[in-house]
């Protein structure tokens, strides 16, 4: 009979750790199910990271590029072998894929370990158009990264599994679990033509005050974008031709201060500019105006933007081994063919000069290296003469003064700037280029570390790359950009011409 | 003492003890369920709250990746269509009738769903392998242009620049669309539901709609989403904002609102 209080007390134990019991398993449940909830955060960084595994490789690839552009002039004898890649399939040598060795490949490291795990390149086109076709390659780029994911076979949302597409059953080489996430972009890249825009400079940029000086296109190989000229191509068609396009583009690498980040790098002094404007940061993405700019009232306002952020190299003079003439400058220039173009180094200063044109039918070239300045002086005489079927290439060691001269723009001349070539390859702090009057000058001008100064009315067709450029006044003059110079010539360095991230790619 | 003790212990409970017992069992009782029903409804709230942000998280990621590589990008609401390159001040909400279309590279082999390894819905119109040996792409006398994109449907040109053309010049703009909008689920499934649509060049019926985000608006919380460009349509910003219903009087609590910037790498062609 004793017993019997003690077994009602034992039931109301039995009764609390039921309860308890049914409360705890209520909270393991609960967490079964939040658990995952919570993981698929970490999961959605993982992807995320993955993703700047892939892009970084991407980057990896087409900094390699850029970076023998700056050595080889020639795209198809890029150093590969000597970097690491080799051929995935050694039958297809032309254009066939290459790999970046898997000890070569980027790793991001990180609490997901995130690691590039495959960059191969193809020639995925060559480029293929006009009377003489560079077939200059377009390279495709795949990289390959991933990202380790937690180490539980959940997902919090079959949605997530359809985006993310984890591998979450994943084994690694030794059998263990190896649950990671990949993402795969490719990218085409193109070349980059060294003049590729009207103006271009790495530190200022101020144009013509005036208000019908203009930036402004046409192209010189495309008769319905060019007034009839001559043999080498067509000439501007005038401000007020249906025929001027709106592809004179200008750019400015300069930055600002960190301290004060946004405000102008390119002076536009109202003039008009028929094309993109771009400077290397500036403006300040809260607000909708352009601090990048100033002076923009004859600027599109939507072709404004503050993302030009490309190398500018620098040119050097060719090294020869042999020269068809060496001394101070001749009276007499001559030309050669393209596979031995005659070779000129001129000691010293270099003035006003007529190439002699080759017999009608035949295309001659002629290399110039000049030591000193290269200055045409004024008046009616100065000038520089290429003749229609001529291709001039200069490289000048001093300062460069156009005076008020004609510049492969008289009647005996191309006019056509891909005609000729100008390299200021001082390095000099104060190198300059000068130009006044009412010069005309028909050219394309590569010289990166060159103060470029313009005074009067000076009207020009074709390029610019420079350290800065500025004209006082401008008038009736302008600066007319010619397409045809961005289609083809040096390869500066290679553009992204596309992104795609591959989102099916079988895992 | 054997028999009083007997008694004593069969003695019955007064009512006085029975009423005090029962209120004590009903209080006890009543604390446990009030108990338990808030933490369930914790607990629900808590999954949902998850939940939400998943959706917003997914719903960004969805759009980042498709605008991360799209060609046009566009407003499509009441029937017109508005380019979207510089919002200002403006955040389109995605809705029923506001819709948000991106054109994006047709670049795959085929756009219709086949999970089969390596079916054309899963390889570029132009892997190398197919470059390597198909004859199309290897029949010039220059080996130089074997093996490769023939240029016509290589490039095409935007501006002044050559950029990629994905898909043969014969085949169309190169571009599939795909549209993000704001649904019921089905006509016997009231949920609301975010779908993603992918529209195959020059074709208005979809070959897939996908639902990337579910129950997001009910009566226990809304989920929203929001864009706006900038840069000339080069960079976006989306925001996803979850608001939760959680109170008896019906008041929202505060909203989440995650923000996602997304730079578009290609250049744009609208």
């Amino acid at each position: 009979m004793k017993n019997h209080p003690h077994s009602r007390r034992g039931s109301v134990l039995l009764m609390t750790m039921i309860l308890v019991g049914i409360l705890a398993l209520s909270i393991v449940s609960y967490y079964q199910n939040l658990i995952p909830k919570f993981r698929g955060g970490y999961q959605g960084a993982a992807w995320h990271e993955a993703l700047h595994g892939a892009e970084a490789g991407a980057d990896y690839a087409l900094r390699q590029l850029n970076i023998w552009a700056g050595t080889t002039t020639d795209p198809n004898s890029y150093p590969w072998t000597t970097n690491s890649w080799s051929y995935t399939n050694g039958s297809y040598t032309v254009n066939g894929e290459r790999a970046l060795d898997s000890s070569q490949l980027p790793v991001l490291g990180g609490q997901s370990n995130v690691r590039v795990t495959r960059i191969t390149a193809d020639v995925y086109a060559r480029e293929n158009f006009g009377t003489v076709p560079t077939l200059n390659p377009w390279f495709r780029i795949r990289s390959t990264a991933r990202a380790d994911l937690p180490g539980k076979l959940v997902s919090s949302d079959s949605r997530d599994l359809q985006l993310r597409r984890m591998k979450l059953n994943a084994k690694n080489g030794t059998g263990g679990a190896d649950p990671n996430v990949t993402r795969t972009v490719e990218i085409i890249a193109r070349p980059r033509y060294t003049f590729s825009r009207a103006i271009v400079t790495v530190t200022s940029l101020n144009l013509g005050n005036s208000s019908n000086w203009r930036v402004d296109s046409f192209d010189s190989q495309d008769t319905t974008k060019s007034n009839t000229g001559t043999i080498a191509g067509g000439i501007y068609p005038g401000s007020g031709s249906a025929k001027v396009q709106a592809n004179g583009s200008i750019a400015s690498a300069q930055t600002n201060p960190v301290s004060t980040p946004y405000g102008p790098l390119i002076s536009g002094n109202g003039a008009v500019v028929l094309g993109n404007v771009q400077t290397n940061g500036g403006d300040d993405p809260s607000t909708t105006a352009f601090e990048n700019v100033s002076g923009s009232s004859g600027m599109d306002q939507t072709r404004i933007t503050s993302d030009f952020n490309e190398d500018i190299i620098t040119p050097t003079a060719p090294s020869w081994a042999w020269w068809t003439y060496q001394g101070a400058a001749p009276g007499v220039y001559v030309t050669g063919p393209k596979a031995a173009p005659t070779r000129y180094a001129i000691a010293g200063n270099l003035g006003s000069f007529n190439v002699t044109a080759p017999a009608a039918g035949v295309t001659g070239y002629i290399e110039i290296i000049v030591t000193g300045s290269l200055s045409t002086g004024n008046g009616g005489s100065a000038g520089i003469t290429i003749p229609p079927n001529v291709y001039a290439s200069i490289w000048v060691n001093g300062d460069i003064d156009f005076g008020n001269g004609e510049i492969n723009a008289n009647a005996s001349s191309s006019r056509v700037a891909a005609n000729l070539t100008v390299y200021g390859v001082s390095t000099a702090a104060n190198a300059s280029f000068s130009a006044s009057g009412n010069a005309t000058q028909v050219l394309a001008l590569n010289a990166p570390n060159y103060t470029a100064s313009l005074n009067g009315t000076v009207d020009t067709t074709g390029a610019f790359v420079v350290k800065s450029f500025s004209i006082s006044g401008g008038g009736n003059g302008g600066f007319h950009y010619d397409e045809a110079l961005g289609k083809s010539g040096l390869i500066a360095g290679w553009d992204v011409a596309s992104n795609f991230e591959d989102t099916r790619i079988d895992l | 003492m054997t028999a009083w003790c007997n008694r004593r212990f069969q003695r019955g409970i007064t009512l006085v003890e029975t009423m005090f017992a029962m209120t004590v069992g009903v209080i006890v009782l009543g604390i446990f369920t009030y108990a338990g029903v808030g933490i369930t409804r914790s607990l629900s709230a808590t999954e949902r709250y998850i939940i939400g942000i998943a959706n917003e998280n997914r719903l960004m990621d969805y759009v980042a990746a498709d605008l991360r590589r799209a060609v046009r990008v566009s407003i499509l609401s009441g029937g017109t269509s508005t380019i979207l390159k510089n919002s200002g001040s403006t955040d389109y909400s995605i809705t029923e009738t506001t819709i948000l279309v991106l054109g994006i590279p047709d670049y795959y082999g085929s756009n219709t769903p086949d999970n089969l390894r390596g079916s054309t819905f899963k390889t570029s119109r132009y892997p190398r392998t197919t470059l390597n040996t198909n004859a199309t792409y290897n029949g010039s006398a220059n080996p130089l242009l074997n093996g490769v994109v023939p240029w016509v449907d290589a490039q095409t040109v935007v501006g002044t620049k050559r950029v990629t053309r994905f898909a043969p010049s014969t085949a169309g703009t190169g571009e599939i669309q795909v549209r993000y909008y704001r649904a019921v689920r089905s006509l016997s499934d009231p949920t609301m539901c975010y779908f993603r649509a992918e529209y195959p060049s020059g074709s208005s019926t979809a070959s897939s709609v996908v639902e990337i985000a579910e129950r997001i608006q009910d009566n226990l919380s809304t989920t929203t989403l929001l864009i706006s460009a900038r840069n000339n349509g080069l960079v976006f910003q989306l925001q996803s904002s979850f608001t939760p219903t959680y109170r008896r009087s019906g008041a929202t609590s505060a909203a989440t609102n995650g923000v996602l910037e997304v730079s578009a790498r290609n250049p744009r062609r609208d």
